[in-house]
């Protein structure tokens, strides 16, 4: 599953929401402190990853929850 | 001099403390003389749009300085405070501005009304500050504060500056904060928590950290460790996140704070307990309140060590009372209904007086929590009056459902309500809201064979409907009501 499918399904985000690298909380209503959790958890279980406190502080959009996978060594597309 | 209201005893800091820093949002350090000149400014703009006293101002509740101002220059002429979520949707908002009437909008909607409207922005500091005026008096109104718990329908709580001011010394006498803290606010503005916090440390002269919510601890850590941050308020979920996202790392920063204040929902014995052990020189205090009545039933988890399925018990200055059948107060361990009696108590409701008549009996305020005390005096909530589900003439709360149900390990959240049962004899059914856990899924089958081992068969739920999410209010209690 890619990064954006994933958000759709954990925060109920519909098709016609466009998701790009740079979307953020701002962006989505969903995506507030309870959402973070979900989707930090579902990208953990997904990609079968541990995501340090310190790595959960750089993620601020979906461009940066790739970019910390493809560090780990996991394709995201 | 003994201060009336909470802008008096601010303006008396600002004038001993002028250098000293009053607020810090993002990179600013804003000073107590800073504050006090904003404040008058914003109080001459409104004097000029033709506030008098009396008058009510709705306006956004932004976590940001510019609120801060508003609020105080609000209270400064007199004038009526109503804080609105920055999250309500256009029509509700509309809606309570329709109730309320305020005189003057102050907020970055571009939506159609009557009212006369001000943006939300930094303009509102252009003008000149006002130099005279005198401060409002105790009995006067000051706020109308919208709280739709958890039944959905908004109340406008009014509260007076004898009512904030009470609600701010009673929870400084309990937690022990002063002067020398600085607390981090990350709660809502317009909600009776948040907005209790920042008008507690401005009238105490402390500084206050604001922060946007929870889903930034380096936003937390950076406060504590580099702002000197000493205490902070909290809601439970917020709490929840923190240690999701920082795991046990919370307690390198925590464990520096002097104090924290939970509240606005419940947390569970095993989580004050860890919080406890692992915060062994920090206060951490937790308030039972409603935006009626402030916070005032109030806990400490070492020193209620044993007690910590107690909401604790009552604040200094406040009286709680268990009313059962015809009004009458009950002994220990009996449960009835939450009643409240203090300075700190509301005088009703904006316009609605029949809501503000069946809220007081002999001058107690009516929560609508069920509850009981024991024989120390300590309270302990049973569930919500409104909650009741009556199966049969036998009454079951929810919240023992939901607590049975969420035990199971594939269920994630739960909530419970009455529906109308089949069959008149039955009256009241029961039925319950299931969400899983990721990739988890069970029929109603099992849960209702795994039920029969928790619960009592007639609290077991006739119906299940499996959803997504259960709607929560903003301070983290469940909207029961919006699943009916």
């Amino acid at each position: 599953m890619n990064v954006e499918t994933l958000f759709r399904e954990v925060l109920f985000i519909e098709e016609e929401t466009e998701l790009t690298d740079v979307t953020g909380p701002d962006d989505i209503d969903a995506w507030d402190s309870l959402g973070h959790v979900n989707i930090i958890t579902a990208v953990e279980d997904e990609y079968d990853v541990e995501i340090t406190p310190e790595e959960i502080t750089e993620i601020s959009s979906i461009g940066d929850i790739k970019k910390l996978l493809q560090r780990k060594g996991i394709s995201t597309e | 001099m003994e201060s009336n209201s909470i802008v008096e005893g601010f303006f008396a800091q600002a004038e001993s403390n002028p250098d000293k820093t009053a607020i810090i949002w993002k990179d600013e350090q804003i000073s107590f003389a800073q504050v006090s000149e904003n404040v008058r400014k914003v109080a001459g703009l409104l004097q000029r749009e033709g506030v008098t006293e009396g008058d009510r101002v709705a306006f956004y509740g932004d976590k940001s300085p510019l609120f801060a101002y508003i609020y105080l220059a609000t209270h400064l002429i007199k004038a009526v405070a109503v804080p609105l979520d920055v999250k309500l949707p256009e029509d509700k908002m509309l809606g309570l501005l329709d109730l309320t009437n305020p005189k003057l909008l102050i907020h970055p909607t571009n939506a159609d009304h009557q009212f006369q409207q001000l943006p939300f922005d930094e303009k509102l500091l252009e003008g000149s500050a006002i130099s005279e005026y005198d401060f409002p008096e105790g009995d006067q109104l000051a706020d109308i504060l919208f709280t739709t718990g958890t039944t959905g329908r908004a109340k406008g709580v009014r509260l007076t500056h004898r009512n904030i001011l009470a609600g701010a010394v009673n929870s400084n006498i309990f937690i022990g904060n002063d002067e020398s803290d600085t607390e981090i606010i990350p709660l809502p503005m317009h909600h009776a928590f948040g907005l209790r916090r920042l008008r507690t440390n401005l009238f105490l002269g402390a500084t206050v950290i604001l922060i946007d919510g929870f889903m930034f601890p380096k936003l937390f850590f950076d406060a504590i460790e580099e702002k000197g941050a000493t205490g902070i308020c909290m809601v439970p979920a917020g709490f929840a996140v923190l240690k999701k996202l920082m795991k046990s790392h919370y307690i390198d920063y925590f464990k520096k704070l002097k104090y924290i204040e939970f509240g606005s929902s419940p947390m569970s014995p095993e989580q004050k307990k860890e919080l406890a052990e692992n915060l062994p020189s920090t206060r951490i205090c937790m308030h039972y309140g409603l935006t009626e009545v402030a916070a005032n039933i109030f806990t400490e988890f070492h020193k209620d060590i044993n007690k910590l399925s107690s909401v604790g018990q009552p604040s200094p200055n406040v009286q709680v009372s268990i009313l059962g059948e015809n009004n009458k107060e009950l002994a220990a361990t009996e449960v009835g209904e939450i009643a409240v009696k203090g300075t700190i108590q509301t005088p009703g409701y904006w316009e609605n007086k029949e809501l503000t008549q069946k809220s007081f009996t002999d001058g107690w305020f009516r929560t609508g929590d069920l509850g009981y005390k024991d024989k120390e005096g300590y309270v302990f909530l049973s569930g919500r009056k409104d909650d009741v589900i009556n199966v049969g003439g036998k009454k079951v709360l929810p919240s023992e459902i939901e607590q049975a149900l969420e035990e199971h390990p594939a269920v994630k959240d739960s909530a419970c309500i009455s529906v109308k049962g089949d069959q008149e004899l039955t009256g009241e059914k029961i039925k319950a809201f299931v969400v899983f856990k990721r990739g988890e899924k069970i029929d109603s089958k099992e849960l209702t064979k795994y039920l029969r081992e928790k619960v009592e068969p007639y609290k077991i739920p006739q119906d299940f409907e499996f959803v997504a999410a259960i709607p929560y209010t903003s301070s983290g209690k469940k909207k029961r009501d919006q699943l009916k």
